[in-house]
């Protein structure tokens, strides 16, 4: 065989299918949507202060908010699926980091009611923001199911850093934390006001 | 993905009645919060069949 045939023939079996389309099927999906909180500082700080503020309010509400929070954020995906208006998105979900971090800051003991409806008041801004993005997702029930799931593993890190606590000087480190996350807020809900 | 939605849901479900199984605390109410989570996903795939159009499932040049 002549080089000329042995090049075109290497070059025909080395040649790959093209590869725009990254990132599609179900485990795209999955991955794209587990991906969007943990990709999203303002998300991520939100979602572990729900976990971190839960370890710190006590049974019941350890388990009851990451409950609640993605319960809520489901039906705040659905309105932004339906693309139903609801202004102010990027203020409310900085908003969230701001309010949760300074709750933890400050130790703040809640009753249930008013923290259950702090947390699903700053769940329906946070599925809304998933909401919109879904339905152009590579694959939508995979895009869900990751963001849900990764949602519900920020709440476990935050519940697992709030054991932190049972430690000697634990709670001024958490505390710290929180304020720390409330700056971050401070400063989302600055540049959401201010773009 | 209905049959999807079908298997999150019968999952969510039967981990909610592992939950009430189990004698351990700690791990009855983690079983719990999980449950919830794969309820809620149930819930979000049950929504998205009910979206007119999903952009994400229509044929692109490729398919």
């Amino acid at each position: 065989m002549s080089s000329k045939k042995l090049g075109a023939l290497w070059l025909l079996l080395a040649s790959t299918p093209a590869v725009a389309h990254t990132g599609t099927g179900l485990a795209g999906g999955f991955a794209a949507g587990f991906a969007h909180p943990l990709t999203g500082l303002d998300h991520l700080l939100a979602m572990m202060s729900v976990g971190l503020w839960g370890a710190f309010l006590g049974r019941p509400l350890i388990y009851a908010l990451p409950v609640i929070f993605p319960g809520v954020m489901v039906l705040g995906a659905a309105l932004g699926m339906f693309a139903v208006p609801l202004p102010t998105v990027e203020t409310g979900v900085a908003l969230s980091v701001l309010v949760l971090g300074a709750c933890i800051a400050l130790s703040l003991r809640a009753p249930v009611w008013v923290a259950s409806a702090i947390v699903a008041v700053f769940g329906i801004f946070h599925g809304y923001a998933h909401g919109r993005e879904l339905p152009s997702a590579a694959d939508p029930a995979g895009y869900s199911v990751g963001f849900v799931l990764a949602t519900g593993m920020l709440h476990l890190a935050g519940i697992s850093i709030g054991l932190l606590n049972d430690i000697p000087r634990g709670v001024l480190v958490t505390r710290s934390l929180g304020g720390a996350i409330g700056v971050a807020g401070g400063w989302f809900l600055y540049r959401a006001v201010v773009s | 993905m209905r049959g999807m939605t079908l298997l999150c849901g019968s999952l969510g479900l039967a981990v909610l009645l592992a939950a009430s199984w189990i004698g351990h605390r700690h791990l009855s109410l983690l079983l719990r919060v999980v449950s919830s989570w794969l309820l809620a996903i149930t819930a979000l795939l049950t929504i998205l069949q009910c979206l007119p159009v999903t952009p994400g499932y229509l044929p692109d040049h490729v398919e």
